[in-house]
């Protein structure tokens, strides 16, 4: 079953009064149960798709579904995981996931409960009230996963959420990630994930939609049909990471030409 | 003893306008950057309302306040807190403005995102976020206050003063008999007052509103304890959820009533306009007067303008201390508003002895460098705050020192808070000049032609004063517009340090 479905979706901005194209013609779902990474440059339409998805961008034409109704502003079953964290800095990390409860009127206690329960969740136990200023960018990502998690939320949407770590603290998190979403803890349905990264997205996902340079236009979708926990040395692992770069790069020849 | 009273009354007058001020500003500053349809028209009456000499303030004050009382001590004293309210609040305003307008686009998602009602993202976001400047900019506010007292406190009507009981007017009187170690000691206890509060509560406060900066990296700030008792203070009296409900209305400036109400008050604000041009058209015409405004504006212009070169180039110095040390930056803070609440009269008697009353013309500069400087000073250093350290590493990995560091590296990256630094020292020498150009001090009167003297001379005649009030006013407000906002604007896309 499709929890999102995008029909026929084109946006464009005006800046310096020119119009300017960033999505065109996107048609895509997210199904139930699914890990779904969309590819593309840096400076295509990626983000703005998950801000279209989770209500803070309305300026769109064409058809957003969610669960088959027109998809609320804001949606209360989505929620998010920042590039660069998001986090208040005059809120210790417990406080950061707490405000996001408290903004859904989750009573005091409970609050605390669950802020802890996803804390300890990404393995920040004893840092409950430190300030996002001393903890490293990959600690602070955590707190970021933590927060997006706990308004349970059934639909996860991750902007490029480990292109602002170093190359170790991002393949950690990413196991992490998988781990999380193997164990069949949460209440997720679904992820969607954005991401530059091919290598990150054949590691994550399910299936992986490939957008062209702006304005963003969909090139293809691969299936990523690997056991999890997959290995990067893998040769099926190998031969889709090497189908989504021709991919990307054909769309990029089009482009050129 | 008298001394006690007058500082105790004239605390609460400044702090009593300090939380006015503070309300405002949150409110107004809120509103004008949070709807993008009255956004240039409340930002240009805010641009008027902040280059109106604050004597030119007087008559409203006085004849709205005292008329509303009928002339009882209530009204007075509302008036005169309204002046310092005057010298106030701009500042602060302008200061939320720009914090809401550059606030990360990080939180304003997060608070989308996670749907935050509007209420629960001002109370939560918006009004944290605005600690910093909030904090840095009351600096400069209570400093003025004081700076300002002694044209607050004593309210002309006619020929007929009316002093309020404060350190202004201790002030005044000790000048006016002459009495120097009088004076001395009122200024003594405005520096006391000043530093006792800077010592207790400001200075803790710009060190905790650290934590407010967006992407601060290292150790935390400690939690003072003036803040849990402010806090505390603010949730027994309700303070906080006011505010958010303040800033709420002024955000829904679309609600019925709302609108109703801006409605009245442009009309109102209108009709008061219309009814003063026709009156000032109307004969008598205070020729005497009219004639000096020309060669009054142009001298004292000249003065400001000298004032305001002297002030950059003396603040420059420290500014570039104050680079990457957030340390220097909160000395200088602190030193700024104690130094800047001193009234620039008591430096009078020292100049004129010292110049001789032959070169009054060329020392009545340092006089306005007393109204100027802190400005500079404040605003250049804030901005030297936040330079990114990138940048000085660069000049020192590739050798880049001496003449070449200042004109290619420096200036230019502080080109923008030091054109903020000097827009506002333009300000502050104009308002300076009108408590600096005209002073009784026991039996002589000093005075050096000028608006500032024009101005003091010709309260008696409202019309007059109105008509060099609105002179000033126009000349401040249209070099504003030509000049300084134009050449902000060019720096500041030109020099961005943002990547």
């Amino acid at each position: 079953m499709a929890l999102f479905e995008l029909r026929n979706v084109n946006l464009t901005f005006e800046e310096n009064r020119k119009k300017l194209s960033v999505l065109e013609d996107i048609s895509l779902t997210v199904d139930e149960g699914e890990f779904l990474c969309i590819v593309g440059p840096s400076g295509s339409g990626k983000s703005t798709i998950l801000r279209i998805l989770s209500g803070i961008l309305g300026n769109y034409s064409g058809e957003v579904l969610y669960k088959g109704q027109p998809n609320p502003r804001p949606n209360p079953n989505v929620s998010m995981v920042f590039q660069n964290f998001a986090l208040i800095p005059w809120l210790t990390v417990q406080e950061n996931i707490e405000i996001v409860l408290e903004a859904r009127e989750v009573p005091p206690r409970q609050r605390v409960r669950t802020a802890l329960k996803y804390i300890d969740l990404v393995g920040l136990d004893s840092f409950e009230d430190a300030y996002p200023r001393e903890l490293s960018g990959g600690m602070k990502q955590r707190v970021g996963i933590a927060r997006a998690l706990a308004v349970e939320p059934e639909v996860l949407l991750m902007d490029e959420p480990f292109s602002a770590l170093d190359i170790l603290t991002a393949a950690d998190l990413r196991e992490q990630m998988v781990d999380l979403w193997m164990s069949g803890k949460l209440p997720l349905k679904s992820v969607l994930m954005v991401t530059h990264n091919m290598e990150e997205a054949v590691f994550l996902a399910d299936r992986i939609v490939v957008l062209s340079a702006r304005p963003a236009r969909i090139i293809g979708e691969v299936k990523v049909p690997l056991p999890r926990p997959r290995d990067y040395r893998d040769k099926a692992f190998e031969e889709i990471l090497d189908h989504v770069y021709s991919m990307v790069l054909s769309g990029r020849l089009k482009k050129s030409r | 003893m008298q001394l006690v009273t007058a500082a105790f009354y004239s605390t609460y007058r400044v702090l009593a306008a300090y939380m006015l001020s503070l309300a405002f500003g949150i409110v107004y500053g809120v509103a004008a950057a949070r709807g993008p349809r009255r956004e240039k028209i409340m930002l240009a009456v805010l641009d008027v309302l902040q280059s109106v000499p604050i004597l030119g303030f007087f008559p409203v004050a006085v004849t709205m306040f005292v008329a509303l009382f009928r002339g009882a001590r209530a009204g007075y004293e509302l008036a005169a807190i309204f002046l310092i309210f005057t010298s106030q609040s701009w500042n602060i305003a302008f200061g939320v403005y720009e914090t809401i307008k550059t606030l990360p686009k990080d939180l304003k998602e997060l608070s989308l995102a996670f749907n935050f009602t509007p209420g629960f993202a001002i109370q939560r976001i918006y009004l944290p976020a605005m600690v910093p400047t909030i904090v840095f900019n009351s600096g400069v506010s209570m400093a003025n206050g004081w700076y300002f007292l002694m044209a607050s406190e004593i309210i002309s009507l006619g020929n007929r003063d009316v002093r309020l009981p404060g350190l202004g007017t201790t002030m005044m009187n000790y000048l006016s008999q002459g009495n120097t170690t009088g004076v001395l000691l009122s200024i003594g206890t405005i520096i006391l007052i000043n530093a006792l509060l800077q010592l207790v509560v400001f200075r803790p406060l710009v060190r905790w509103a650290e934590l407010f900066r967006y992407n601060a990296v290292g150790t935390a700030p400690e939690w003072p304890t003036v803040v849990d008792v402010l806090s505390a203070l603010g949730r027994a009296l309700r303070i906080d959820s006011a505010l958010v409900r303040l800033v709420s209305v002024g955000e829904r400036m679309s609600s019925r009533l709302a609108k109703f109400v801006l409605i009245t008050v442009s009309v109102l604000a209108a009709i008061a306009f219309v009814w003063l041009i026709v009156w000032l058209l109307t004969p008598p015409y205070p020729w005497d007067v009219l004639v000096q405004i020309p060669a009054a504006l142009v001298i004292t212009a000249m003065r400001v303008i000298a004032a305001v070169i002297i002030s950059v180039f003396i603040a420059l110095p420290f500014v570039i201390r104050s680079i990457k040390s957030v340390e220097t930056a909160q000395n200088i803070y602190t030193m700024a508003s104690v130094l800047g609440s001193v009234p620039a009269v008591i430096f009078y008697p020292p100049i004129v002895a010292l110049a001789g009353r032959e070169n009054m013309e060329l020392f009545s500069i340092l006089l306005l460098l007393t109204g100027s400087f802190w400005y500079a000073l404040f605003n250049m250093s804030k901005g030297a705050m936040l330079l990114p350290g990138s940048l000085t590493e660069m000049a020192k990995v590739f050798g880049i020192k001496g003449l070449m560091y200042y004109r290619s590296i420096l200036i230019p990256a502080i080109l923008p808070p030091l054109i903020t630094g000097a827009l506002t020292a333009w300000g502050g020498a104009w308002n300076a000049s009108i408590v600096a150009e005209h002073v009784e001090f026991g039996h002589s009167t000093f005075e050096i032609p000028g608006i500032g003297s024009l101005l003091v001379s010709s309260t008696a005649n409202s019309k007059a004063l109105i008509l060099v009030v609105l002179a000033m006013t126009a000349l401040i407000v249209a070099v504003n517009m030509l000049f300084w906002r134009p050449w902000y604007q060019r720096a500041a896309e030109k020099y961005n340090l943002t990547e």
